[in-house]
């Protein structure tokens, strides 16, 4: 019996790993290519020569330091760190309150509900050059909102003041939508007979957030951050539309610099290299998540 | 067998799908040569005329591709890369260096052509380490426009030197005007804009942290700090700045000559009158100036049978000397083929100043051949700095010099 039981085994573990082929074939193809390419650029002199002889060397470190040694790397980390730390902080706390508030069914609800998630269905560049409008210098749309209350025009794109301020507040808009989906269908799932009993305890509004709806939205929070950060980090069509990094690097993100390296300058290699820094921040939160998740369940 | 025939389906078109990129990439059998482009608006319906004529004479079929400006150079090598590439690129000339340089041009003849029939700058920006990979379309350049009531009535005469243009926009900016407008939005076609104060103080794009090219950069980014200069131009290209000039908000302006025409018409429209001068020197000395303009050069692609219908094709654009001053005229372009330059002077005067300014004029890649792209972007980034007070001439065009270096060859 022994012999066979054990063939038997081997043979659900063949399935097992046949099973796993497709999906490993995929991510190969789709995930691990691109990355193992950017990561084999980062140490390439690749240029537009090499994009067509194939020819190019091994340069060791020295894109990695060209990138760190020049003075736009210091300014796009900081601009990306106050971009995504800001968009995700307003459109989380922005998406909450909407869902608080939407809880209650009340008439028209469902419908307003659906017209804020627009934002997140308009197609980036459609939203992004009606922003444009309302943004334009000196004479759109906001400043003339502005104008009505006596506040004279801002440079929204124009001015090294503002312009990150401005592709924040956009992309604050495109992301509540996100927010407000996942946050409003999280509470659902929240079992009302605990807001009754914490009801029953005497607890007030602010401590059945505090203490009922925030715990059971622990997991849809989690998840939720998680995906914000990778979107915002990775966020390139909305500033490139817009300022295009610009005016003077003001609104320069690691990603659009990235591409701006690549793709203006033709230094591939220092691109990559930006975009390897991208790949390590998205690679920490999600390590840092999944760490997180297996502890939760465990526990 | 629902599912088989789904299959069979899907893998036959496929196969369709795959054939159709061979017909299209292959060189034999394939009579569709593309032409890669950044040509917009009406421009395309003028070069579809032209290439229309080029397939009628060849038996191949030019299409026209179009992409942004700044992707072309690119798009043109990763085409190329790929197997499918364009067979002509329409390319500004400070590209044709990049692209020869990564073999993604092939050289041409002059054909029925004489080399002495061109301006010479003009005719060099097609070539690269001796040899020929297009012929120019045309030329266009940078010129002051002023309004000639506002100049006049503050007693001021037409600004030849940093100085003169620097109190003349002063004198001339009020609540709701401005006195001198430049494209600022990032780019080469901010850079541009500026080379010709960068040469006349003695600066060269090789090294943007001298101090004449400090010294330009903050004279050339002094408006908008001074705010004689709208900040929006910091989003404008020329088209934004005539319509500004016309309506006489804006009082000076440094434009390309392909949009005088429009500038003329809206500014006679609106009872504006017009002059049109050269840019400006630090001294007040005529300027050496960039010459803008494509070159219109045989993509690697195209060899054998394809590459002399290319060739052909190239050189119609100018032996067609009559045709040739019609299509420059609408591109706003002077010939740099001589025989055809009469014609287009007489019918659009006003680009004399640009003939003028030809004389003394400097390819944009003669002084760091295919490494020019990443100066374009640092100078930009760095006037922009300076402008928006976010670095100190000094800092930023360090920085500029620092950035371009690290992507040297």
């Amino acid at each position: 019996m022994r012999p066979r039981r054990s063939s038997y085994q081997r043979r659900a573990a063949l399935m097992r790993l046949l099973f796993i082929v497709p999906v490993a074939v995929f991510l190969a193809l789709v995930f691990g290519y691109p990355i193992g390419f950017n990561l084999w650029l980062t140490f390439q002199s690749f240029d537009l020569v090499s994009m067509i002889s194939g020819v190019s060397e091994f340069v060791g470190l020295d894109n990695i330091t060209a990138v760190l040694a020049d003075p736009n790397f210091a300014s796009a980390a900081r601009n990306t760190a106050i971009f995504t730390v800001a968009s995700i902080a307003i459109q989380f706390v922005i998406g909450m309150a909407l869902a608080l508030f939407f809880y209650n069914v009340f008439p028209l609800s469902k419908a307003i509900r659906a017209l804020l998630v627009l934002p997140w269905l308009v197609p980036s560049i459609v939203a992004t050059t009606a922003w444009r409008f309302i943004f334009k210098d000196p004479s759109g749309f906001a400043n003339q909102l502005l104008g009505v209350v006596g506040i004279p025009p801002v440079h929204w794109l124009t001015s090294s003041d503002t312009a990150l301020v401005s592709v924040i507040i956009i992309n604050i808009w495109i992301g509540i939508a996100f927010n407000l989906v996942l946050l409003h269908s999280g509470l659902q799932s929240v079992p009302v007979d605990r807001y009754e009993a914490a009801q029953l305890d005497g607890a007030g509004y602010w401590q059945r957030f505090r203490h009922v709806t925030l715990p059971a939205l622990g997991p849809v929070i989690a998840v939720l951050l998680v995906l914000g950060f990778v979107y915002t980090l990775k966020q390139f069509d909305l500033i490139w539309t817009l300022t295009q990094g610009g005016p003077g690097n003001s609104s320069q993100l690691l990603s659009t610099w990235s591409y701006t390296l690549s793709f203006n300058s033709n230094a591939f290699g220092q691109g990559a290299a930006v975009a390897d820094f991208l790949f390590l921040a998205s690679a920490i939160i999600i390590v840092v998540y999944t760490l997180v998740q297996r502890k939760q369940s465990n526990a | 067998m629902k599912k088989v025939l789904a299959i069979a389906a899907a893998l036959s078109a496929t196969a369709l799908v795959l054939a159709g990129c061979s017909a299209t990439g292959g060189d034999s059998g394939s009579k569709t040569l593309q032409v890669l482009t950044y040509a917009q608006g009406d421009q395309v319906p003028m070069y579809k005329k032209f290439f229309d004529q080029c397939s009628a004479d060849t038996g191949y079929t030019f299409e026209q591709l179009q992409v942004p400006a700044n992707d072309l150079l690119n798009k043109a090598v990763q085409l190329t890369a790929s197997g499918s590439g364009p067979a002509v690129i329409l390319a500004d000339n400070q590209m044709i260096a990049g692209l020869a340089n990564a073999k993604a041009l092939a050289p041409i003849t002059l054909g029925s052509l004489s080399a002495s029939d061109f301006v010479e700058g003009p005719l060099k920006s097609g070539q690269f380490d001796g040899k020929q990979y297009g012929l120019p379309v045309g030329n266009n350049g940078e010129v002051i426009v002023y309004n000639k009531k506002l100049l006049a009535d503050a007693g001021l005469a037409v600004p030849t030197s940093w100085d003169t243009l620097t109190a003349a926009a002063k004198a001339l900016t009020t609540s709701d005007r401005y006195g001198f407008g430049q494209t600022f939005q990032g780019g080469e076609t901010l850079s541009w804009n500026y080379w010709a104060q960068l040469w006349s103080a003695g600066g060269s794009i090789a090294k943007l942290d001298s101090p004449a090219a400090v010294e330009s950069a903050t004279f050339w980014a002094s408006f908008l700090k001074d705010g004689t200069a709208p900040q929006a131009s910091l989003q404008w290209q020329s088209d934004n700045l005539i319509s500004e000039v016309a309506a006489g908000r804006l009082a000076m302006a440094q434009v390309g000559t392909w949009t005088l025409s429009k500038l003329l018409s809206e500014a006679k429209d609106a009872g504006v009158d017009i002059g049109i001068t050269t840019q400006v020197s630090k001294s007040g000395d005529a300027p050496v100036v960039p010459f803008g303009g494509e070159v219109m050069a045989a993509g690697a692609s195209a060899t054998g049978d394809a590459l002399k219908a290319v060739n052909d094709c190239i050189v119609s654009w100018s032996s067609d000397t009559a045709g040739l001053a019609e299509r420059d005229e609408f591109l706003g372009y002077l010939p740099s083929y001589i025989p055809a330059q009469a014609a287009v002077l007489k019918a659009t005067p006003y680009l004399q100043v640009l003939s003028d300014q030809l004389a003394d004029s400097r390819g944009r890649t003669e002084e760091v051949g295919p490494n020019y792209q990443s100066r374009t972007v640092a100078v930009s980034t760095a006037l922009q700095q300076i402008a928006t007070g976010a670095a100190t001439p000094e800092e930023a065009m360090k920085t500029a010099q620092t950035s371009a270096a690290a992507a040297d060859k």
